[in-house]
This record gives structure tokens, C-alpha cells and sequence, in this order.
């Protein structure tokens, strides 16, 4: 049994419950469950943390640094909310953010970086529990921020405690398939996560 | 000025010790022993204005005999509050035990140290020399050489000059939105700042200066007040205030806006703008405390008034010789330390719910540094932006 710790930086909590249950499916959808164990450093997560993108921005290097060397982790994950939803746009944001990363570290660190926010992702999951049988691929990215978060809490300005119990149920919901279909900011994510993971395999 | 303070065992303060700067900040989550340690040195002004007093409370029963006192580790019990401060030659080494006070100086110099009680006798023995409380018993006193007559006003007076009043302020801006009597006197602001009004009126009669650069100061800052005023106020006779003054002369305060015409009224100011005349009575007061103990000075100040607002503290620091203890929430006041990082202290409690205190230099930023270079990696910029550190949790004394 392989013991991953793994660290956290973002600006709210919803990135942190998706992704500690994203890993968890992943392991099973893997069929690694009895090999492989993702272990959240809390103690991490509860001191380090950005308020806003722009904290995010300045900061997540040096958090990932902190993360590898003085927290021990063996991978890292970074959460961080993109306005836009254009896809050249996108792309240059992971580019610039990758090369703020020291060298050391490029290839255990992982940019979560949803178009738009957390939600459009987690939208799309609802969507996809709420009619299972339809086909229909419709853009959940270029919709506003406020509209992903009134669709999944009913309020633009959701507590922590109306959100975080629908982030958890629909986040354990998760179909990786589906998602990548619809979305390619999950796609890219999730591409780099299971690559890291069947590479652990082979090492 | 106080160079080091140690406490122990005062309420979450197990066992704390800081190195102190002229200005220094104290920063942490609410609740994680910050205002403990303005207490903790409350208590100790307090023990020191009036000393004696507690030292004929020890109980000349007590099992502590002298041979025990020169031996500071046996007498400290678990309980007992213990508090530590150098100041230049001297060492002030205060305690209570099981409810007395029993108190021990210590002059340290090239060739000896003083161990003081405030008997007026001392024994010594080699190169130390030590006084002890009369309170206690004398004739365990070993090797007894070279008594020093010390009595206590020698003591008090010494401690008084380092300590000269020190002060936790904490204005309570709703105090200052009432009326105040016109007292005599009245040129030192009280500890929550409502004697205001008494004071400033005061000040101006008597140190007109002190009066004109607090005008300007607060024209510097908020442009549009240009003057301080006053007005004659009624009191109603069941008023609390007339309870507790009587029949005097009671004013209200206000301040001019000269482009207006128009007095506000302290009643129609905001709580910040009060809070920052409070401030700046207290930076310009005639005679300042030696230590000046501020709580959040920030509070209520506009995020682009702060910058001010910490240069008058720190250019009061510097023009009278007065040392500062303030604790802040504020990352735009912590950002103002980023080149004197040694006078941060950061506050954090442990499992158990003791105050831990890191110096930030010392005890955050170089340990990072070593480890950053020993990993061959980048430093962690932490004096870029102090601030933004802090509220990421970089530096510690972050709640979860």
C-alpha cells in the first residue's frame, strides 16, 4: 500500500472537497484501491490559504516550495477559479502558472484550474444526474459565475455551510467520462492526474 | 527600555519570552494571548507602583527561606506567575506565590550581580551579592560579607525610571461621543480615553502646541476637519455622569469642517474618525508613558490612512524616547515592519491552548531561509509583502 500525502492550495473549500473526493473515485475507477491511499494534509490546508485569485496568484509557488519541503507532501494541488472562459486564454493562464513552479517540483504539482469556477464543473454533473439519459452537450463555461451558483446552491452568495454539502454529494457523484466529455478544464486536470498515477505504477 | 520580557503562568502566557524593539507588533488570531501579554506587563506597573505593599502580604510562615530564594529554580512552582524584564543593567524578576508577591532585581554588571529584596540587607557570597526580603527569614543567610543598604524607595525609583508608567490604551470611541466635565489638570488621556474632552481642554491653556500639532495632524489625515471645538453641555442630574462629577462644567466636542462651515459633533462622527483623534491625543500627550501598550491601533481607520497613522507612531517613538507594544489584525500594519521583521511577534496557541510567540526573523524567516538554500530552492519573499504572508499563513498565527 502506497501512502500519497498530498497538500492544498486554493481560495475556498469547494475546491478542497471535490478534489479530496475526485482522488478518492479516482482510485477506485483505477481499480488501485488496495495499492494506492491519497492522504489530505490538513494541518497544511487549514494554515495555508488564499482568501481571493489574485492571493492565489502571488502566493502558490512559494506554497508548493512549503508544501515539499517543509510538510513532506508527495504531491501538491493548486485551486484556483479563471474568470474568463476563452480557451487561449485558458491555456496561457496554466502556462504562466507552470513557470512560476520551480523545476523541482513540475511534475508533481497539479493546476486545478476550472473555466469559470468550481461549479460549472460541478453543474455539469448535476445536470448529468438530473437527466441521464440526454445526449445534449451544451456549454455550461460561457454562463456566468452567478448563474453555476444560483443552478447548484439557489443563491449567488452561497455560506459555506449551504454549499458544502451540495459540493460533497455531487462531487461523489462524479462520472470522470462524462465530465471530461463536456468539460475541457477538467479534461486537461484530470489528464495530468491519471497520467502521474499510472506512472506510479511503472516506477 | 525594556530589552526582554519572560512570563510565566499568567492566565494562557505558560512560558513566554520576547526580545523587544522600540516598536513592536504583536499579531495572531483572536484569543491567542496578545492582549495577555499587555496584561501580563499591566500587572507588572502595577506590582512595581506599588510594591511594598505586597511584600507585607508574605507570610513570614512561608516555608521560603533565603537559601531558596537565591535559588530561582526551586521557588518557581508550577502555578506560580512569573515575569522577567532586562533593561539595560537591570533584570526585573517578579513572582507570586500561592497568592503572595515575592520579588527579586538583579543588577548584572562587569563584575558582579545585585540580587535586591527590599529589606535593605544583602548577603554575598563571591562575586554576588544579594539582598534579601526581610519578610523572610535572615538567619539562613550564608557566607553574609558585604551588606549594601539598598531601601526601597532606591529600588521603586530605579524601576519607576525604566517603567515610567506604562499604559494599555484602548479607546472606547463610545465614550468619547458623550460629554465630559472640565476637570483641572487633565493632561494625561485615560487607559479607554474618556477623559478626552477634560484633556484636550487641557491642552489647550496650557500646551498649546501639544493642542495646534494635534489639529494639524488630524487635518493631515481627514482634510476637510480643520479645528477641534467645544461646547457648553446640560446634564440632566440623574445622567450617570452627574452622579459621578457633580455639578461641574460639562462640554461636548466636536470638529470644524472648514470648507462647510460646519461643527460636527462628536455624536455625528464615525467611530474611526474618533478613534484616530483618541490616537493621536494620546501620541501627543505632554508627558507619554515610557511604555506605550496599544491595542489595534488600525481600528477604524481607513485602509489608506494607515500608513499615517503608523508614522505618527513610530516618529513617537523615535522623538520621545517611548518604547511601543501594539497588537494589530491589520496586514496593511504588519506590512509597515517589513524591514524591521525582528520587532514581529507572532502569537499562536498549542494543542493544550498555551501561547506559543514566535520572533518573526528569528524564529520564521531565518530558519526558512536556511532550509530554502539547504534544498537549493528560491527564499520565500517573505519581507515583499509581510501582509500577504501572514494571511496566507506563511508565518503562523493564522485561525483555522
Amino acid at each position: 500500500m502506497r501512502i500519497l500525502k498530498y497538500g492544498y492550495f486554493g481560495e475556498d473549500e469547494a475546491h478542497r472537497i471535490f478534489l479530496a473526493n475526485y482522488l478518492e473515485l479516482l482510485v477506485l475507477h483505477l481499480g488501485k484501491s488496495e495499492e494506492l491511499i491519497f492522504d489530505f494534509d490538513e494541518l497544511f490546508t487549514y494554515k495555508f490559504r488564499g482568501r481571493n485569485k489574485s492571493e492565489v496568484d502571488a502566493r502558490f509557488a512559494e506554497a508548493v516550495q512549503e508544501g515539499f519541503v517543509d510538510y513532506q507532501h508527495d504531491i501538491f494541488f493548486v485551486g484556483r477559479d479563471l474568470d474568463t472562459f476563452t480557451n487561449h486564454e485558458f491555456k496561457d493562464k496554466i502556462k504562466v502558472m507552470k513557470s512560476q513552479l520551480s523545476a523541482n517540483f513540475h511534475d508533481k504539482t497539479f493546476l486545478m484550474i476550472p473555466v469559470q469556477c468550481i461549479e460549472h464543473w460541478l453543474w455539469y454533473i448535476k445536470i448529468k444526474l438530473e437527466n441521464p439519459s440526454s445526449t445534449k452537450n451544451e456549454s455550461l463555461e460561457s454562463k456566468p459565475r452567478k448563474d453555476a451558483k444560483i443552478a447548484l446552491y439557489g443563491s449567488a452568495r452561497a455560506t459555506n455551510q449551504m454549499s458544502n454539502p451540495i459540493v460533497e454529494e455531487l462531487s461523489m457523484k462524479l462520472d470522470f467520462d462524462y465530465l471530461e466529455s463536456r468539460s475541457e478544464s477538467f479534461k486537461i486536470f484530470h489528464k495530468e492526474v491519471f497520467n502521474f498515477i499510472n506512472s506510479l505504477e511503472t516506477s | 527600555m525594556l530589552q526582554k520580557v519572560s512570563i510565566q503562568n499568567f492566565k494562557s502566557l505558560k512560558d513566554v519570552t520576547l526580545e523587544l524593539q522600540r516598536v513592536n507588533l504583536l499579531i495572531g488570531p483572536n484569543n491567542s494571548g496578545k492582549s495577555n501579554f499587555l496584561k501580563a506587563l499591566e500587572s507588572f506597573k502595577l506590582l512595581i507602583d506599588d510594591y511594598s505593599k505586597y511584600f507585607h502580604q508574605v507570610d513570614p510562615s512561608s516555608d521560603l527561606s533565603i537559601h531558596k530564594i537565591s535559588n530561582i529554580d526551586s521557588i518557581i512552582r508550577k502555578n506560580d506567575f512569573f515575569l522577567k524584564a532586562k533593561a539595560e543593567r537591570m533584570v526585573f524578576d517578579f513572582r507570586i506565590l500561592n497568592g503572595y508577591t515575592y520579588s527579586t532585581f538583579f543588577e548584572i554588571s562587569n563584575e558582579f550581580y545585585l540580587n535586591i529584596g527590599n529589606n535593605g540587607k544583602s548577603i554575598s557570597s563571591g562575586e554576588a551579592v544579594c539582598l534579601i526580603n526581610r519578610d523572610f527569614e535572615t538567619d539562613a543567610i550564608i557566607d553574609e560579607e558585604d551588606d549594601i543598604l539598598i531601601d526601597d524607595d532606591y529600588i521603586c525609583g530605579y524601576f519607576k525610571k525604566i517603567f515610567n508608567d506604562i499604559e494599555i490604551y484602548k479607546p472606547d470611541p463610545n465614550k468619547l461621543q458623550k460629554s465630559f466635565p472640565i476637570l483641572p489638570n487633565q493632561s494625561h488621556v485615560s487607559n479607554d480615553a474618556s477623559n478626552l474632552i477634560a484633556f484636550l481642554d487641557t491642552l489647550r491653556d496650557e500646551y498649546p502646541e501639544n493642542f495646534k500639532v494635534i489639529e494639524n495632524d488630524l487635518n493631515k489625515c481627514i482634510p476637510e476637519l480643520t479645528g477641534l471645538r467645544f461646547e457648553n453641555v446640560e446634564i440632566q442630574k440623574n445622567d450617570d455622569l452627574y452622579k459621578i462629577y457633580g455639578d461641574k462644567t460639562f462640554k461636548r466636542l466636536g470638529l470644524f469642517d472648514a470648507n462647510n462651515k460646519v461643527t460636527y459633533w462628536a455624536d455625528e462622527l464615525s467611530e474611526g474618525t474618533l478613534y484616530f483623534l483618541a490616537l493621536l491625543c494620546i501620541v501627543h500627550q505632554p508627558n507619554p508613558p515610557k511604555l506605550l501598550l496599544l491595542e489595534e491601533p488600525e481600528k477604524g481607520i481607513h485602509p489608506r490612512r494607515i500608513r499615517e497613522v503608523m508614522d505618527f507612531i513610530f516618529q513617537l517613538a523615535e522623538d520621545k524616547d517611548i518604547q511601543i507594544i501594539m497588537t494589530t489584525h491589520s496586514e496593511r500594519v504588519l506590512d509597515e515592519f517589513e524591514d524591521i521583521p525582528e520587532a514581529v511577534f507572532v502569537f499562536d496557541k498549542d494543542e493544550e491552548g498555551a501561547t506559543q510567540v514566535k520572533n518573526l526573523l528569528k524564529d520564521i524567516i531565518e530558519p526558512s531561509n536556511e532550509k530554502m538554500d539547504a534544498n537549493d530552492l528560491p527564499r520565500i519573499k517573505f519581507v515583499e509583502s509581510l501582509g500577504s504572508h501572514w494571511v496566507t499563513g506563511f508565518i503562523g498565527g493564522v485561525p483555522r
